[in-house]
């Protein structure tokens, strides 16, 4: 089988297992030509401290992607990495492109853990959510927690979201 | 130390002699020995790396790490610890050749044109044999003199790190004592061959030339291993099994690749881990897992890439990574993908090695007990084709076997697929 073909099949398997017609290039507020631009992490948010920042390379969906190291106390590290991207439906893409690398063949809803962040959000297998990744608007958010334990991300996640609300916000005319 | 000129001839060396005994007999003192007979010889550089074009007659190209690289020379005079001082050697490029160090020498006086100089000591490099050194205006001529390694050791022990130490001695000016000249320290690697993709030698500039922070570990898990599959073995049971990492079970997402591309391994990010328990965490998946296996294996010579099998497919349980027991992943018993350290061109045939997980070795990996076996040199599937389910016993060592349900959603759904299209053919490049 031809290496492309393999690819695209996969990728069109994994864009069904996450029912990515039904939400993709929606947006819960706005519209799905909202763009945000320069939406960056604050180096102290109320429950996180940003103790490394690093510009990765984006594909072309993307015109920015940032990795933040954060801690949150007690001594959780957590991995988030912002992708800029090029619009909503470039980040609903990106979305996909991600769980690609995924090894779980399926992430369940974020609802499903009545965790409401972006306008789709996926969290993890579990109790808890130790991983999400959800997009809102153009911006995609994968926050991964890099300190076994049970401990949730949702707080770190609503966190993020409301900075790209806020900043979405603050830019509407009138 | 003297400064005044140097004497030469018989007489000059039979006068030292006699002095020699005198100072023996203690009826004169070391001062008034070197006033005589000695020189004010100084040892001021040393470079194992004197061919960056080479690492057949002497040291490969190395650097520190992503950002700061080794200088050639590799020890200058003030430096003292061996880690300062370091050079790394490869087996096999330079089995029955000629290797050779160079060092330069200053003496306090222009007068002084002839040395003997040698070095005891030096462990895998063996001792420097004495040597008889030519100076003209102060310097070595020519500035940076050859030493041979007649009596190295590199092979003897296979795939080594040792900080070795020479005690350098010389003598000039008839002097018929070996005084000391200086202590040098150095740390010495040994791998099997030129390390592969990602890592490279030449330009010998480049970030991917070896680290020796990553060699400071690779060496080490691999200590004493003579070949290829011996020393991914001993790479893959040391990440499977003595690293602290353990299993992503919530979702099975990469961490030491960056999204999204994941064409990058984040060697510096995982060195951090490894030191001080920090850098990404110590959560993994298998992309990490073969990532890691094949930078550090291929570090050590060995030919190893990353490469997926898959897509979709039902797992019988394993025991993975960091985890004590058999068991599926928390999300379930199926991967989406599996990757792998593989060899040769990733086939059926090809055998790999799996730091992610171990399988169940018995008759029926399908079932209850669990008789665990790492996943090393393992061909992925011996009888690729044959119908299902397989009957027990089953005694192949084959892999995806042994890690998928006995039927066509496992087995049966498990096929080589190759590299990720980013992944620069399974070796992706270090930062």
């Amino acid at each position: 089988m031809s290496e492309k073909f393999s690819e695209e099949a996969y990728r069109e398997r994994v864009k069904q297992n996450y029912d990515f017609y039904q939400w993709a290039n929606h947006t819960k507020e706005g519209d799905s030509n909202v763009r945000i631009t320069g939406f960056v992490l604050p180096p102290a948010g109320t429950i996180f401290s940003v103790v490394e920042k690093e510009d990765l390379s984006p594909s072309s969906r993307q015109d920015r992607v940032t990795r933040y190291i954060c801690e949150s106390p007690p001594s959780r590290r957590i991995i988030t990495t912002i992708f800029e991207c090029k619009s909503v439906n470039e980040a609903h893409e990106t979305l996909i492109d991600v769980v690609m690398t995924y090894m779980a063949p399926k992430l369940p809803k974020c609802e499903a853990t009545n965790l409401t962040v972006g306008d789709i959000c996926f969290g993890s297998h579990g109790d808890q959510n130790l991983s999400v990744i959800f997009a809102r608007f153009n911006i995609l958010s994968e926050i991964k927690s890099a300190t076994p334990g049970p401990t949730s991300v949702d707080e770190f996640a609503k966190a993020v979201d409301s900075l790209i609300l806020t900043q979405y916000r603050t830019t509407q005319p009138g | 130390m003297s400064t005044q000129k140097c004497r030469h001839g018989c007489l000059h060396t039979l006068f030292c002699i006699f002095l020699r005994v005198l100072r023996r007999l203690h009826l004169i003192s070391r001062n008034f020995y070197r006033r005589y007979c000695s020189c004010g010889l100084k040892l001021v550089a040393i470079s194992f790396n004197h061919d960056s074009a080479s690492l057949s007659g002497d040291a490969m190209n190395i650097r520190k790490n992503f950002t700061q690289t080794v200088a050639v020379p590799e020890w200058t005079a003030g430096e003292t610890l061996p880690a300062d001082s370091p050079a790394a050697y490869a087996i096999n490029e330079t089995q029955g050749r000629t290797i050779t160090i160079k060092a330069k020498f200053i003496v306090s006086s222009n007068s002084v044109t002839k040395a003997q100089v040698r070095a005891r000591g030096g462990g895998v490099l063996g001792q420097l044999d004495p040597q008889t050194i030519t100076l003209a205006n102060g310097v070595s001529v020519p500035e940076f003199l050859s030493f041979e390694l007649r009596d190295h050791l590199i092979g003897a022990d296979g795939i080594n790190v040792e900080d070795i130490t020479w005690e350098w001695e010389f003598r000039c000016c008839g002097g018929s004592k070996w005084e000391p000249l200086a202590t040098t320290r150095h740390r010495i690697y040994v791998v099997l061959e030129e390390p592969k993709l990602p890592w490279k030698q030449q330009p010998a500039s480049d970030t991917q030339i070896p680290w020796t922070e990553a060699l400071d570990y690779a060496c080490v898990w691999a200590a004493g291993q003579q070949n290829q599959v011996d020393a991914a073995t001993a790479i893959t049971k040391q990440i499977n099994a003595n690293l602290g990492l353990v299993y992503d079970n919530v979702s099975g997402a990469p961490f030491y690749e960056p999204q999204p591309l994941c064409d990058k391994f984040e060697l510096t990010q995982f060195l951090a881990y490894l030191t001080n328990g920090t850098g990404l965490g110590n959560i993994v998946n298998c992309m990490d897992c073969a990532t890691i296996t094949t930078t550090f294996s291929n570090l050590v010579g060995c030919d190893l890439h990353a490469s997926k099998m898959g897509s979709g497919f039902a797992l019988t349980p394993f025991r993975g990574i960091g985890s004590a027991v058999f068991a599926c992943p928390g999300f379930g018993c199926s991967f989406s993908y599996h990757e792998v350290a593989w060899t040769g061109g990733h086939g059926n045939a090809d055998p790999l090695f799996d730091a992610c997980l171990r399988v169940d070795g018995d008759t029926n990996p399908w079932g209850p007990p669990h008789s665990e076996i790492f996943c090393v040199n393992i061909p992925f599937s011996t009888n690729p084709g044959a119908p299902l389910p397989l009957a027990v016993p089953f005694n192949a060592q084959s892999y995806k076997e042994r890690l998928c349900t006995n039927d066509a959603a496992g087995i049966g759904s498990c096929n080589p697929i190759g590299p990720w299209p980013s992944s620069s053919n399974g070796r992706r490049p270090v930062k």
